[in-house]
């Protein structure tokens, strides 16, 4: 669904198509860079969450530490917010990326499976599937299994230590 | 209120929340330490977030030195406000060392360093520490890198928000001979806020009593708690503390005599060398009165004094005397029977027989 209005969006008579249009940029569906501005739309989701919970978790009173040292409130963000948020941009940067490798529908429908071009590990999978070369399809899928486990087993040695004491 | 002739710091803030409001209209001095004492609730950690800039009150007026920090115009935000601030929980940066937290606002201050970094750190020992990450630190040892974090911005003014609340009581002894330090050390103000009668006994030189929002007491330390109209519960913390020096030391019974303005009072001897100025703490539930000559006793203190005046305590069958004993006042917990069957009245001279004093250095 996302993909299919994003698709009439950015296509020639929809509004995202006519302002990249007017830019000079052409269309956007079918080429690699329609790709990556329709995997953000769809991955948005769990790069902001993570993003969220790490400056809530922040909280107030290093903000307010940071104030009486002196820092102005745009030094406190780079200085201390952007810091202590760090866990929080490494795990939404590994979901995230996860998350788009795995995509499917999206990719195929702004994509278009143009080899070389718009074809992605996921939808060579299905390819391979429909072709009926099993071994391959295999063999793409043991690659794309290892890479996730590979990713989740990173996003379980980063995750932040329990604080101690207060 | 009276009017306080080195009062350098004037505050006045108005602030309306939900089930609260601060009233505050006050002028403190510019040196030694004052107490923002109160029970929790009364307002006094509100009124230091005040002070530093952490909360803007809908009217208020602030003026430190002669220069504005808040008024009807003037709004200076708490990064440019030349304070130093010490909170209950150290709150060190996590994603920083111990140095990198001292240093964090040392590179920021565009103050004169009036307490470099290097004092700080020697003041709060903690030099051995400066590589360790916060969650690798004791709380006492936190605590001391909080304080000294905030003097090594070169502050003109220290305020500290029950540093030691946070901590158990061996923290807290860990920490209160720095503080002690920091009071003897320092040439600028600190204004200190806490509920511990003990930590107020021990560091400051004025008092700030607060309730409700409201200031009901303000004045030197020993002044104001010797007063018998005192309007917020101590309960058996009523007492005063005495200016006093160390006089002799009886290596024979490990006594010492602290000599102040009145007399000379033994108490156990805790290694303080004579000649050296200390405070003496005597609660008046260890001050007990005699009109005639009261013999052989167990009591070591018995001092000639004077009945000054009397007043309510806090249970009704209880009284609060205070006692004249040469230029310095002391109270005494009575039963309001004993002080009827002994007739305390104002002018009588008696016998003050004073159970225990804690020394203070």
């Amino acid at each position: 669904m996302l993909g299919f209005y994003l698709l009439l969006a950015m296509g020639p008579h929809g509004p995202v198509g006519q302002l990249t249009q007017s830019l000079g940029l052409g269309t956007l569906p079918f080429t690699f860079w329609g790709l990556v501005v329709a995997s953000v739309f769809y991955s948005l989701p769990f790069m902001v969450q993570p993003l969220q919970n790490a400056f809530e978790s922040i909280g107030e009173r290093p903000l307010e530490v940071a104030a009486t040292l002196r820092a102005s409130p745009l030094d406190t963000f780079f200085s201390v917010v952007l810091p202590l948020a760090k866990p929080g941009f490494i795990t939404a940067g590994i979901l995230t990326f996860a998350h788009t490798v795995g995509e499917f529908g999206v990719v195929l429908m702004i994509g278009g499976n143009i080899p070389g071009i718009t074809r992605v590990a996921s939808v060579q999978i299905y390819d391979h599937v429909e072709a009926m070369e099993y071994a391959d399809a295999h063999r793409l899928a043991a690659v794309m299994l290892s890479f996730s486990f590979l990713v989740l087993l990173a996003m379980y040695v980063r995750r932040p230590k329990p604080a101690k004491g207060n | 209120m009276q009017p306080n002739q080195d009062a350098r710091i004037e505050a006045r803030f108005r602030l309306d929340w939900p089930g609260f409001t601060l009233d505050v209209d006050l002028k403190l001095p510019s040196r030694g330490v004052t107490a923002l004492f109160g029970h929790s609730g009364s307002g006094k950690t509100t009124l230091l977030r005040c002070i530093a800039g952490l909360e803007r009150p809908s009217c208020g007026r602030l003026a430190f030195k002669g220069k504005i920090w808040q008024d009807e115009k003037t709004w200076l935000p708490t990064y440019q406000r030349p304070i130093g601030y010490v909170f209950q929980e150290a709150s060190l940066f996590a994603h920083l060392n111990v140095l990198g937290n001292l240093r964090f606002g040392l590179q920021r201050s565009a103050t004169a360093q009036r307490v470099g970094l290097e004092q700080a750190i020697e003041l709060l020992g903690i030099d051995h520490l400066l590589a360790r990450k916060p969650d690798t630190l004791s709380g006492g040892e936190r605590q001391r890198v909080g304080i000294a974090r905030a003097l090594a911005v070169g502050p003109e003014i220290l305020l500290m928000d029950e540093p030691l609340a946070a901590l158990d009581l061996k923290r807290k002894q860990e920490i209160l001979p720095y503080l002690e330090r920091l009071h003897d050390e320092l040439d600028i103000p600190l204004l200190y806020v806490s509920h511990s009668p003990d930590e107020v006994a021990r560091l400051a030189d004025h008092i700030v009593v607060m309730d409700e929002g409201r200031v009901v007491a303000d004045g030197p330390l020993g002044e104001t708690l010797a007063r018998l109209d005192l309007p917020i519960r101590l309960g058996e913390d009523v007492g005063v503390v005495l200016d006093a020096m160390v006089g002799v030391i009886d290596s024979e019974w490990h006594l010492a005599r602290v000599d102040f303005a009145g007399g000379s009072l033994w108490t156990r001897d805790r290694g303080v060398a004579p000649g050296k100025r200390v405070r003496v703490r005597v609660l008046a539930r260890d001050v007990s009165l005699a009109v005639t000559d009261p013999g052989a006793s167990s009591i070591q203190n018995i001092l000639d004094g004077r009945v000054e005046s009397i007043g309510d305590d806090e249970h009704p069958g209880l009284l609060l005397v205070r006692v004249q004993v040469g230029s310095s006042l002391l109270l005494a917990r009575l039963t309001r029977r004993s002080a009827a069957q002994l007739g305390i009245a104002p002018g009588l001279p008696v016998s003050v027989q004073i159970k225990s004093v804690a020394l203070m250095e």
